[in-house]
């Protein structure tokens, strides 16, 4: 890069070494690596040392030192996409492109990389390629993808799973809005009767869903064929078209609903904008087909209230996400945003704040579930000049992506969290400086976030002596993430913030007392902020009365995995899990049987069919050697094989485990062999005992809760699905059909109809067999690569765990 | 004003001992005369906690915990350690095992598992690798030294010590502190005629001559960077230790020898 061009970079960022990367992504983003001049150059200026310069570009995976493809495709490895046959489809990928993960193409066409977790579950398993969602995907259909990638062509529209570039949303014409500034609690009560006044409700509102479930399914066509439509017919005073955040239920992607009624339309296509504005117009019955219908009944369910799905979720959180576009600060304000920050400011003392949220029991919802309430007294008393505020957004657990969709839908509704607490913590004792940590996979959140920063700003809800409360000023910077898992934990975000590389340290002091800058730093998740205002505006007495004795409130989770209505669901704490998986999540496709599900993320368990019953909460699935987590929940079954499972976490941790200490590093690493070995046929007596005995030891003596957490998945599947891992070791059998070198492949000649479509596409041209004659698989040069399974339409392609 | 410093009393082994507030249990176990076993330690630099050798048991009311001796701070009374539990033995030696695999290659790490009672495993061995990744070369570099010329690369189990981009790095000035530290020796540093080669980070540098006996006694960056550092007379460190020593000697005692000639002369 050009002098000029790494100036221009540098004076984006005011030359502050803290922003190093966001820095070098902008860096990458040019040049499609990271030359090494430039990183030198870059240590000079900013007088970072080249040896951790060199440290910081190796330590987090978004960045390459060498150059990257024109094509980058990323395979998504997250839980849902796993248990739904992601590492067939990598596999495929790699045959097809003739380079491993994390290689480029000789002819620097292609680069390939793993991803762990896009947050768009309900079209796993999933690839993207620059910046294209391909979604359902299969091995058989890889070659297709490949094609279609290299043409640069979208692909036709196919049960719903149509690629989207996930960036780049249609111009919702808002920036253009001007903003009145607030500098008293009267003036924007004023300006929010202003809105409301102004608002018909009576008039028809199509609110198209702009999460990226549904813009992966191309929601955002749907929206720029209604409003062509709108304008091109001057219907702007007729009908209302909104772009919101997620509605929940992906799975029946693009969604929408019409405002007043309700009325819930599913899988709506750019091509049905016609239709369903004229039925608007001319107030006649719904679209019919676009109504959203149960499997197995022909019952058509005309409003959201009523859709299953639905009805049994308490949705405080996620709900006001369909009636506003997360662009719109006149659309939040408008529903009643930012009552509470007035409230707190100037009808409660910093001291009455943390007492209400304490009252309320709070606790946080990345996954520790520590007491809020606590953590910001604490914070508050302890000794420093300058106080923290962060928000952890690095939500990182594959197959959870709540944080996603509430930051995407409502940023303003944790903005407001964070600037209360900033206020409780710090108000008459520090200054205050506020953060948010997006993890870099998340570009949409990144870019709402920062939008609804910049509206705070300018209207004064954020900056000096905000809303006129003489003496409060706060702030919020931005903070991007580069591929790292381990930057969740607390140290390793506040080191990550701080330009360095994300590495945990011993928390014997507490963050809380010395975190960024050894200041004194409180750090809370997205959905723990999101609850803040609730609790302002309706009272602890409200809150508390929801939950569970010792977890109140509700909880957002992400339904992913073997599961009819994958989604996002929000319900009271105390839900059992069989009232998720059955009642909400309607059950397991195609009549396969439930085996497990998974929570916690990899520092959480699986749970088999006999504690379907247990409650979820903070405190019940974790006496049961599981936890509750940050909200990811991955249903498994038959097919899913648990001591895979166990690998797939551990594997995962050692691809983000920082290396520092010794357990996690080896330990993982060596427990991961182990289970390698079981997987391909070479367990061993002792090796079970062997395997708990090294998870005990990781878990004690691990520096940070990534190792100390990251025996969790085994010794869970060890204590519910010892058998699985007994016919691994002992039968050398894999039960559910999984474990390669444990299977095998045979055509069942009855079934064969002799389509010859699996010796199209068998990869080692190992199927023979004529038109119209039962075919013959040659296990010989059988790779299990599970592509006849897949596209066998007879179900004659037979998989067997024979065992010995 | 600062405040006065709290005293704790604190039980290692059944042993009652007490510190001030801040102390870690590392040092008030010397103080107590008990010897926490550690690899990643020294005395010079913070500790690093990354080892996990030193692991001890901690219980405060009902809760106990594992924690890394080296850098527990202690904080209050009534804190109960034990070094020697069954679970810490048990726990040690897993980690002692596991970096047994990793270095089975260094006799150093094979002699430090040997007095534990591990000489062997059936784990998966790395063959030819010494760094155990504790850190001393980098933190003393950095925090010590003040050059900052080596780091780690990548993470997990990927991570390395390295010089940035895998090039000599005009950062090393061969000191050698990092060969000092090594608790392994696997950094090897040569001086070879004229030149000193620290064969890890790929720095070779020539030395700095005694202008008066023509004697190599450091390398010529090392010196800059001390000659920059230190407001010292540039003729000292010009000069050879032996050289130096001599010349000093000259300074003070010559005019007494000076005297002491002149007077024999004279009688």
């Amino acid at each position: 890069m050009n002098r000029a061009a790494l100036e221009q970079i540098l004076e984006r960022y005011q030359r502050n070494p803290q922003q190093i990367i966001a820095i070098l992504h902008e860096l990458q983003d040019q040049e499609r690596y990271l030359p090494e001049e430039d990183l030198l150059c870059l240590a000079k200026e900013l007088r970072i040392p080249a040896s951790q310069l060199f440290q910081i570009s190796t330590f987090y995976k978004a960045f390459s030192l060498k150059p990257r493809g024109k094509h980058q495709c990323h395979v998504c490895m997250g839980t849902a996409c796993h248990v739904r046959g992601a590492a067939l489809i990598l596999e495929e990928v790699e045959r097809k492109l003739g380079i491993k993960s994390g290689e480029t193409t000789p002819d620097l066409e292609f680069s390939l990389d793993r991803v762990n977790c896009l947050g768009a579950c309900a079209l796993a398993p999933i690839v993207v390629a620059d910046g294209e969602y391909y979604g359902n995907m299969s091995a058989p259909s890889v070659g297709r993808m490949l094609r279609q990638v290299r043409e640069g062509k979208a692909q036709k529209p196919r049960k719903g799973a149509r690629p989207k570039a996930e960036g780049a949303p249609p111009e919702t014409s808002l920036a253009q809005k001007v903003i009145p500034f607030f500098s008293s609690p009267a003036e924007l009560s004023r300006y929010r009767a202003e809105l409301v006044a102004s608002h018909n409700p009576n008039l028809p509102c199509l609110a198209v869903c702009r999460g990226t479930g549904c813009s992966a399914m191309g929601s955002g066509d749907l929206y720029l064929s209604l409003k062509e439509i709108i304008e091109g017919n001057n219907l702007g005073d007729k009908v209302r078209l909104n772009f919101t955040g997620c509605h929940g239920l992906c799975e029946k992607g693009p969604l929408m609903v019409v405002f007043p009624q309700e009325i819930f339309y599913a899988s709506v296509r750019p091509q049905d904008a016609e239709e369903i504005l004229t039925k608007v117009l001319e107030k006649s019955e719904p679209v019919e087909r676009l109504l959203y219908r149960e499997p197995g009944s022909t019952e058509k369910i005309v409003h959201e209230s009523e859709v299953p799905f639905f009805k049994r979720q308490k949705r405080l959180l996620i709900g006001n996400n369909r009636l506003i576009n997360p662009e719109s600060i006149d659309d939040y304000l408008r529903i009643g945003g930012y009552s509470a920050l007035p409230k707190a400011l100037f009808e409660m003392t910093p001291e009455q704040v943390i007492a209400e949220v304490q009252k309320a029991g709070l606790r946080g919802r990345g996954g520790g579930g520590f007491p809020a309430g606590l953590k910001w007294e604490t914070c508050r008393n302890a000794h420093g000049k300058i106080r923290y505020v962060i928000i952890n957004a690095d939500e990182g657990d594959p197959g959870a992506f709540m944080d996603r969709s509430v930051l995407e839908g409502n940023p303003h509704s944790v903005l407001e969290g964070q600037i209360i607490a900033a206020y409780a913590i710090a108000y008459g004792v520090s200054p205050a400086q506020g953060y948010i940590y997006v993890r870099h996979e998340y570009p949409l959140a990144l870019k709402f976030f920062t939008h609804a920063v910049e509206q705070a700003r300018a209207c004064g809800l954020l900056g000096k002596n905000i809303l006129g409360k003489q003496g409060f000023d706060f702030d919020v910077q931005i903070s991007q993430g580069g591929g790292a898992f381990v930057c969740g934990e607390s140290s390793a975000l506040m080191a990550s913030i701080e330009g360095k590389p994300g590495e945990p340290r011993a928390k014997y002091v507490h963050t809380v007392h010395k975190g960024i800058h050894n200041q004194p730093s409180n750090l809370n998740n997205v959905e723990t902020y999101a609850n803040v205002r609730l609790i302002i505006n309706r009272g602890a007495g409200w809150y508390n009365s929801m939950g569970t004795e010792n977890s109140k409130g509700t909880k957002i989770f992400s339904l992913v995995g073997k599961i009819n209505r994958t989604g996002l669901v929000e319900v009271p704490m105390g839900i059992t899990l069989r009232e998720i998986v059955y009642e909400i999540g309607g059950g397991i496709p195609n009549n396969k049987k439930f085996k497990a599900v998974q929570t916690g993320g990899p520092s959480g368990g699986c749970l088999p069919e006999s504690l379907l019953h247990l409650p979820v909460d903070f405190d019940e699935l974790t006496k049961v050697g599981s936890m509750m987590g940050s909200g990811g929940m991955i249903v498994m079954d038959e097919d899913t094989c648990m001591v895979d499972v166990a690998r797939y976490f551990l594997n995962f941790l050692l691809e983000e485990s920082c290396g520092k200490c010794t357990p996690c590093r080896e330990g993982v690493k060596q427990i991961l062999g182990i289970l390698n070995r079981v997987c391909e046929g070479q367990g061993r007596e002792g090796d079970l005992a062997r395997l708990v005995d090294l998870g005990n030891a990781v878990q004690d003596s691990s520096l940070c809760a990534l190792g100390g957490s990251a025996a969790n998945p085994l010794l869970t599947t060890i204590k519910y699905f010892e058998d699985e891992y007994v016919a691994h070791i002992r039968h050398k059998r894999c039960p559910a059909g999984v474990c390669k070198a444990l299977i095998e492949y045979s055509i069942d000649p009855e079934k064969c109809t002799g389509c010859k479509a699996c010796v199209k596409l068998c990869p080692r041209s190992g199927i023979s067999g004529d038109l119209k004659k039962p075919h013959w698989l040659d296990k010989q040069q059988c790779i299990k690569c599970g592509i006849c399974f897949e596209i066998c339409k007879f179900d004659a392609v037979v998989r067997r765990s024979v065992g010995v | 004003m600062s405040e006065p410093v709290r005293i704790c009393t604190l039980q290692i082994d059944g042993k009652p001992v007490s510190v001030p507030e801040g102390t870690t249990i590392l040092e008030a176990g010397r103080k107590a005369g008990i010897e926490i076993p550690t690899l990643c330690h020294h005395p010079a630099l913070e500790p690093y906690g990354v080892c996990r050798v030193c692991i001890v048991e901690v219980k405060k009311g009902r809760r106990v915990r594992v924690v890394t001796a080296c850098n527990f701070p202690v904080e209050g009374d009534g804190l109960e350690v034990s070094t020697n539990s069954e679970r810490i033995q048990k726990d040690r030696r897993t980690v002692i095992e596991l970096l047994l695999a990793r270095c089975f290659s260094s006799p150093v790490i094979r002699e430090f598992a040997a007095r534990f009672g591990v000489f062997d495993t059936d784990l998966q061995k790395t063959e030819g690798e010494e760094c155990l990744l504790c850190g001393l070369c980098v933190n003393v570099c950095r925090d010590l030294i003040g050059q900052a010329a080596i780091g780690f690369e990548s993470r997990g189990a990927d991570r390395k010590t390295a010089v940035p981009f895998g090039r000599p790095n005009e950062d090393c000035i061969g000191c050698g502190a990092c060969v000092y530290v090594c608790p392994t020796g696997c950094i090897k540093m040569e001086d070879l005629p004229g030149e000193r080669m620290i064969d890890r980070w790929m720095s070779l540098m020539p030395f700095f001559k005694c202008r008066k006996c023509g004697k190599a006694f450091g390398s010529v960056r090392q010196l800059e960077l001390l000659k920059n550092r230190q407001p010292l007379v540039r003729t000292y460190l010009e000069l050879c230790p032996e050289c130096r020593a001599m010349d000093l000697g000259e300074a003070l005692l010559g005019p007494t020898v000076a005297k002491k000639a002149a007077y024999q002369d004279a009688v």
